[in-house]
């Protein structure tokens, strides 16, 4: 009987054997087998935060937006490179095609960011296990998925909405208004979950200081989105993170780009970088390839052979007020130098003197610039050790999207818009941040919509704000360098081609 | 002295072999009494041939067996009567195509006659002589409905690819199943292309449903020359050959480039260097190849063996590039146990050294400015290699010498076949089967510190080394007996296999020098920086299988085959791992009927028709699992961590892309096989075609889901005709002509779920910047659409039809034609008179579209400066305007090729030695008369957007061998 049963059970598990096709998994992971710490789960949550590293990319919203303003232009290069169909020029001249490549990625930066934070919310709820930061984890999540929707209606207007995985179908395209209240009602929601004091631990994160500042960029933009004018509500996003005094200006403009920049005491919202984890197509921080001439990288310390695109606007350059030092901190032009301080030649007896201005006539796909024409972006330091060696490797600066002089800023616009100059021409830090950068404080009369323009302009240049600041101040449709004026359909982006041709709803 | 001990050595020889033997003597002649000459006789060892007037003398064994063979005669067999004596022999010529040829289908073989399925059968024979870099290559223009095309040109490590009848699915796998001496799935390159004994193509879906999930894109079964009893046989085959290009694109010299920049550019003399370089040629070289393939085969009635050895070294065009090739294989077939067991072993190892091409060189060669020289001292940084540090324009001199790169891949292989034949129960067996091989991959490269692109990062240095296993059991029973005037063939069968890869790689660079390349990685500072790259994966997938056939006929005369095959596979959704495969085909030889037995002229016609079913499952492993896989970094609490996300959207519901079709054909011989063919007409349909659709991100991970939802069909014709026009004592003519034509549609691409599609496909990137292709239902994959070009404007733009505002709208764009030939063509040809033998093959299509990427892209004035363009814009200056996608880029495809010309002469000198020798020369690849204007006309017909050619590929090389063949 014994025998019997044996063979019978051999039997079975020789029959299962002959037919069982259960597939053998070793070098990825199953969802049952990688929820079992808290640590897994922060590790899953990381996924929503990591696809804000797309951001410094060479093809991203950031390099979209500081193209599309009176920021950066990217004339033909003296080799004949960078025109690439036109969707550099494209971009600065507001006649965006649908194929065009950077508005693809531009519009991926959000896209991605909003499916990560859905689906690390959905995963959560599935998996019937609590602990103890889930609630803080959640509610980080969730503003970061409003930021996310911030960039896609700031830039599209309308834009698909869709908050779980879980939903069937093509998203519904929502309007500015729906987008408007769904941002400011999840953050509200949310916000008192959220750490307060901005401690180490919590550096790259969601905290209170991001979100209340992530408001307030909501608010101040409400009259140009919503028609709905809403600078007291702005004031007041801003007043909070003010008065917490968790933040302080840094005590130079150039600490806040440095390497090492974690440090400073300004940084509100950071995406933190690195020539070791951050190193690839989609997660690295590589201005200094997109802008430097390959015969400089040397002398500067970086042993790459760089791209030569992206230059400074002329009429940007231009519109600086004598002695502003932001100039030079953003911008390479004039005698370049190397990394020991000693003057660089072109070619023997012909110095290294970059030319800032540069006529319209550059531009152009039959056009090349000079290779000592357009100044080049040197805001973020360029790291001299070595470890720079082109392709997709890394700058180690981190980029502050969001810094306390920017909330600042926003603060005195918000009382301006109010018509409070006088209360705002007061503001201690305000008057700080023009002085740190060596200029005289503003009075109240020099208070005007159109200087705080400039001045934000100089201050936060190529920081990724000025696309809606110069829509705030009606300055986008104007002409400007090698741009037309434009009429208020250039106010929002178009669609990518290939988000039409994934949804329906966007035709 | 040395004349003496010659003859006493030959005089010994004579006493010993007179001392056994007795002499048979006579005359051969043919059916006319026409003498034979150089007809073959065998017995055992023993062998000799006739002279030129038939007449032959053997020495052997008394009542041994002698066995007369003449090519295009039946062989003859005689015993040898006792003492010796006269005998005269009359052959009889053999039928073209012999009926009861041995026709290998799925797990089992039947004969030519009997064949119910649309199998094409080619023997080594068929094969033309050349050299090959592997056996697939033979294949090409050979077997009608079968394009064998690579798209590499003259690259030794080229592969090839497949496509049988049409293209059926949209994004999975195309190629064949290959099975080789019964392993599934097998290397076509672990084998030496001389020992291919035959290759049956199963092409119909009633044929290759045998295999299920795996037949869809048809079955090539290649069989191996087997062990064979007999005395020792030693066979030496050895060749050597040279390449010189027959075909690439030509960029302007130095000259035409400094001309057309001083008259027509005048803006861009900037771009002169003043030095006159021919970077193709710098680059190139005129390779040599030689192969080897030393055979010893044996034995005795219970244990016979042949082992191989062969040896090849093939260089490339481009400097460096090289393929070499190390085998050592033997077969043993034994008998034993009374007949109760036969047994059937092979074992073999190959070891494959290449050093790859460096494409990106030739691309670079191509566009880079011929005023520049190659070196420049004063560059020391860049190693003293004249450099611009432009993106994508690197020294293509440094890009080859600055580089070194070596892959081996050895492969042991081992697989035991034991058949019982269970003697009680006449003809029932029970065969398995038992396979098993292990690949190791072994690759590495190193870029020095000048290497363009990577100057700067001081050497950087690969190594990858990947290992693949194939495990497979196969257990049938089978059944064969003749009843009466009914004969039954059946099988059952159950087959299990496992496949399981595994890669890594490893990079590593900051090197102190540049000496220890890539034999002292861990030295490199990337490493010690945390910049350095490191990867391991490992995956499997298995296949699982039950099948059935019975093949019956009723006196030779209607034949039917009806097969079963239950198949699973791990690469499916949790709800559809199983599918069902079944086939059935009837054949009617009607020429067995009384009424047409009298009909002289008519040797055989009979009728066919089959449906089966089969399936596709050539894609990645886990497609329809929700995995988590590790991708980026994330800072959280002082610290980097690994963030995880889903690896795929992964799609659950995963399942087959099935196909059925259906087949009608015609066998037909008439003039007692002097004149011979087969017709086939096929219907074939795809449904639940696997496509990586669109879908919205969010809510989606990814932008794209891998999902079952379009369907395609094709018809199609074939026709292959055998013939032997000429046939006298002294001259043999025989041809054969394979024809096929293959209508492709796409029926439905879309379905209420995946409605908005982006049916804009072929993207050609700057300075085009189009889409080239649509999908559009109703129609054929690969078709082309452009603006129509209409003429060249006296400001020497492109003025194209219904143009607005400089523009012409994409709705407005015609549709020019599909990628697919109408037809495509294949005529080989064998002519012998006396001991010579000449063979010549053409190879050809009518019809079809081909996008000229060259033109397109290098073709125009405004490129010129930085970078070269092609000399053909020199025909015609006064198009200076920029490029404009148009259909002046979609040229005609149509082409006929010279693949094959070979001559041979059998030596007449043989003796109990050395048993036959043959010296050939051949010339393949040799011309291509096309009205194309690009590099080759025969471009990829596989994949989802066929008929563009790419622009950075190797050039088409021609091929010339003198090689010989000795039996000992």
């Amino acid at each position: 009987m014994k025998k019997l049963f044996l063979t019978m059970i051999l039997g079975a598990v020789a029959l299962s054997a002959c037919t069982n096709l259960d597939e053998e998994i070793y070098s990825k992971i199953s969802k049952d087998n990688f929820f079992t710490t808290e640590e897994q789960f922060v590790k899953y949550s990381a996924r929503a935060y990591s696809s804000l590293q797309h951001w410094g990319t060479e093809k991203s919203l950031w390099t979209f937006v500081i193209q599309n303003t009176n920021e950066v232009c990217t004339p033909v290069n003296p080799n004949g490179g960078w025109w690439d169909d036109g969707r550099y020029n494209e971009v600065h001249v507001h006649s965006i095609s649908s194929s065009n490549r950077l508005l693809e990625m531009a519009w991926d930066y959000w896209a991605s960011g909003v499916t990560a934070c859905n689906d690390v919310l959905d995963m959560f709820e599935s998996v019937d296990k609590d602990f103890e930061a889930k609630d803080r984890v959640v509610a980080e999540v969730k503003t970061l998925r409003a930021y996310y929707y911030l960039c896609a209606t700031d830039n599209w207007g309308s834009v698909p909405y869709s908050i779980s995985k879980k939903e069937k179908g093509y998203p519904e395209k929502k309007d500015r208004a729906f987008m408007f209240s769904f941002i400011e009602k999840e953050i509200k929601d949310n916000i008192d979950f959220l750490q307060v004091e901005p401690t180490g631990e919590y550096y790259g994160r969601i905290t209170r200081g991001a979100a209340d500042a992530i408001l307030a960029k909501l608010y101040l933009n409400a009259e140009k989105w919503i028609g709905k004018p809403m600078w007291k509500e702005a004031e007041e996003a801003c007043q909070d993170i003010i008065s917490r005094g968790n933040y302080r200006l840094a005590e130079n403009y150039k600490d806040n780009f440095k390497v090492y920049n974690e440090t400073s005491p300004e940084q509100i919202f950071a995406i933190p970088y690195s020539t070791v984890y951050t190193t690839d197509d989609h997660h690295a921080f590589i201005i200094y390839m997109s802008t430097l001439p390959a015969d400089l990288c040397r002398p500067l310390g970086i042993p790459a052979d760089a791209w030569d695109g992206l230059c400074a606007e002329p009429d940007f350059m231009a519109s600086y007020e004598e002695g502003d030092t932001r100039k030079k901190d953003t911008w390479l032009y004039g005698q370049i130098y190397d990394k020991d301080g000693n003057p660089i030649e072109f070619a023997p007896g012909v110095p290294y003197v970059i030319d800032p201005d540069m006529p319209e006539s550059v531009y152009g796909k039959d056009a090349r610039r000079d290779a000592l024409q357009g100044a080049r972006i040197a805001k973020w330091e360029y790291q001299s050790d070595g470890r720079l060696t082109g392709g997709q490797v890394g700058m180690d600066n981190d980029f502050f999207l969001l810094r306390y002089a920017d909330v600042v800023l926003m603060y005195v616009e918000a009382l301006v818009r109010q018509n409070r100059t006088a209360e705002a021409a007061n503001v201690a830090d305000f008057q700080r941040i023009r002085t740190r950068a060596g200029l005289k404080p503003f009075t109240v009369a020099q208070l005007t919509l159109d200087n705080l323009y400039w001045e934000r302009a100089h201050e936060l240049a190529i920081e990724g704000w000025q696309r809606q600041d110069m829509i705030r101040f009606d300055k986008y449709l104007e002409a400007w360098w090698a741009k037309p004026v434009k009429d208020a359909s250039d106010l929002t982006l178009p669609y990518p081609k290939s988000a039409i041709a994934a949804n329906p709803n966007l035709k | 002295m040395k004349k003496f001990i010659l003859t006493i050595a030959s005089f010994l020889l004579v006493w010993g072999a007179v001392a056994q033997n007795v002499t048979v003597s006579g005359r051969i002649s043919d059916e006319n009494g026409e003498p034979l000459p150089a007809a073959a006789l065998l017995a055992g060892g023993d062998y000799t041939t006739s002279d030129v007037e038939g007449h032959y003398s053997l020495s052997t064994k008394s009542g041994a067996a002698v066995v007369v063979s003449y090519m295009g005669y039946e062989d003859y067999t005689f015993t040898v009567p006792a003492g010796g004596g006269k005998v005269d022999i009359s052959m009889t010529p053999s039928q073209a195509i012999m009926l009861d040829e041995t026709v290998v289908i799925g797990y089992g073989t039947t004969t030519k006659k009997e064949t119910t399925g649309s199998v094409a059968s080619l023997k080594s024979e068929n094969l033309d002589l050349g050299s090959y870099i592997n056996a697939g290559a033979m294949l090409q223009g050979k077997v009608a409905g079968l394009t064998v095309v690579n798209p590499d040109g003259g690259d030794p490590n080229a592969s090839y690819q497949f496509l049988l009848r049409g293209t059926n699915t949209l994004e999975a796998g195309q190629g064949p199943l290959i099975i080789i001496d019964g392993v599934a799935d097998a290397d076509i390159r672990n084998i030496n292309f001389q020992e291919v004994e035959s290759i049956d193509v199963l092409k119909d879906g009633s044929a290759a449903a045998i295999y299920g999930t795996r037949g869809t894109n048809g079955v090539v079964i290649i069989t191996t020359r087997r062990a064979r009893s007999g005395s020792t046989s030693v066979e030496y085959d050895g060749q050597v050959s040279v390449q010189a290009v027959q075909s690439r694109a030509m960029p302007m010299t130095a000259e035409e480039f400094k001309y057309t920049i001083e008259h027509y550019a005048p803006a861009k003399t900037g771009s002169l260097y003043g030095y006159e370089t021919d970077w193709f040629d710098e680059i190139t070289r005129t390779p040599i190849s030689h192969k080897h393939s030393l055979a010893v085969s044996g034995g005795n009635d219970r244990f016979s063996h042949r082992t191989v050895l062969n040896v090849e070294q093939n260089q490339g065009l481009q400097k460096k590039n090289e393929a070499s090739k190390y085998l050592i294989k033997t077969n043993i077939v034994q008998h034993c146990l009374e007949g109760w067991l036969d047994m059937d072993y092979n074992l073999s190892y190959v070891k494959r050294v290449a050093s790859p091409a460096n494409y990106g060189a030739f691309r670079q060669a191509f566009m880079r400015n011929p005023t520049e020289p190659v070196y420049d001292e004063a560059a020391t940084q860049y190693g003293g290699y004249f450099t611009l540090t432009e993106s994508d324009y690197s020294n293509p001199v440094a890009m080859i010498n600055e580089r070194s790169a070596t892959n081996e891949t050895s492969t042991v292989a081992a697989s035991v076949r034991a058949t019982l034949n269970i003697l009680p129960i006449q003809g029932l067996k029970w065969d398995n089967f038992l396979s098993y091989s292990d690949e190791k991959y072994f690759g590495c490269e190193y870029k020095t510190s000048y290497y363009p692109g990577s100057v700067g990062k001081k050497g950087v240095a690969y190594t990858s080394a990947n290992a693949y296993d194939n495990l497979q059991w196969e257990s049938t029973l089978q059944y064969s007996r003749m009843f009466g005037d009914h004969s039954f063939q059946g099988i059952l069968g159950y087959t299990w296999q496992k496949q399981i890869n595994w890669s890594s790689n490893m990079e590593n660079y900051g090197f102190d020098s540049d000496f220890y390349k890539y034999n002292n990685m861990g030295i490199g500072t990337a490493l010690k920086q945390g910049l350095a790259d490191m990867y391991t994966n490992r995956s499997s997938n298995r296949y699982i299988a039950f099948f059935g056939r019975v093949i019956w006929n009723y006196k030779e005369k209607y034949l039917a085959s009806v097969s079963l095959r239950r198949d699973g596979s791990t690469r499916f959704g949790k709800d559809h791992k199983w599918g069902w495969f079944p086939a059935v085909s009837l054949g009617w030889r009607m020429s067995q009927e009384e009424w047409l037995k009298d009909v002289e002229w008519l040797s055989e016609l009979k009728l066919r028709a089959g449906y089966g079913v089969t399936g596709n499952q050539d894609f990645a492993n886990y497609k329809s699992l929700m995995l988590m896989s590790s991708g980026t970094s994330f800072y959280y609490n002082g610290e980097w961590i690994n963030s995880y996300a889903p690896a795929s959207n992964a799609n659950p519901d995963l399942r087959w892309e099935r196909k059925s079709e259906f087949n009608v054909g015609a066998d037909f011989s008439f003039l007692n096989g002097r004149l011979g063919g087969t017709l086939d007409y096929y219907y074939r349909l795809t449904t639940d075609l696997l496509y990586e659709y669109n879908v919205p991100v969010p809510p989606y991970d990814y932008k794209t889901l891998f999902t079952n939802v379009g369907s395609i069909s094709n018809t199609g014709v074939e026709l292959s005709l055998y013939a032997t026009p000429v046939k006298t004592r002294n001259l043999v003519w025989t041809t054969s002509l394979v024809a096929a034509h293959n209508r492709n549609k796409l029926i439905k691409f879309t379905n209420e779920e995946f409605q908005n599609q982006d049916y804009e496909i072929g993207w050609i990137a700057t300075p085009v910047g189009a889409y080239v292709q649509r999908l559009i239902e109703g129609e054929s994959l690969g078709s082309f659409y452009a603006p129509r070009w209409d003429h060249v404007g006296p400001d020497g733009r492109d003025v194209l039809k219904d143009e607005f505002a400089g523009k012409v709208p994409v709705a407005k764009w015609s549709r020019i034609g599909s990628a697919y030939p109408d037809a495509t063509l294949g005529w080989s040809n064998t002519l012998r008179y006396r001991q010579w033998t000449f063979g010549m093959t053409l190879r050809g299509a009518i019809g079809g579209k081909v996008f000229n990427s060259y033109r397109a892209t290098y073709e125009n004035l405004q490129q010129i400066g930085l970078r070269n363009i092609l000399a053909s814009w020199l025909d015609d200056t006064s198009y200076t305007g920029e490029i404009r996608y148009s259909d002046k880029y979609i040229e005609d495809a149509s082409y006929l090729k010279l693949d094959n010309v070979s001559v041979s002469y059998d030596l007449p000198y043989h003796n109990q030695y050395l048993h036959s020798a043959r010296v050939f020369v051949s010339g393949q690849n040799l011309c291509c008369l096309t009205g194309y204007k690009g590099v080759d006309p025969e471009v990829s017909l596989s994949g989802l957007t066929p008929g563009i050619e790419s622009t950075s590929y190797y050039p088409r090389t021609m091929t010339f061998s003198l090689g010989v063949n000795l039996t000992f």
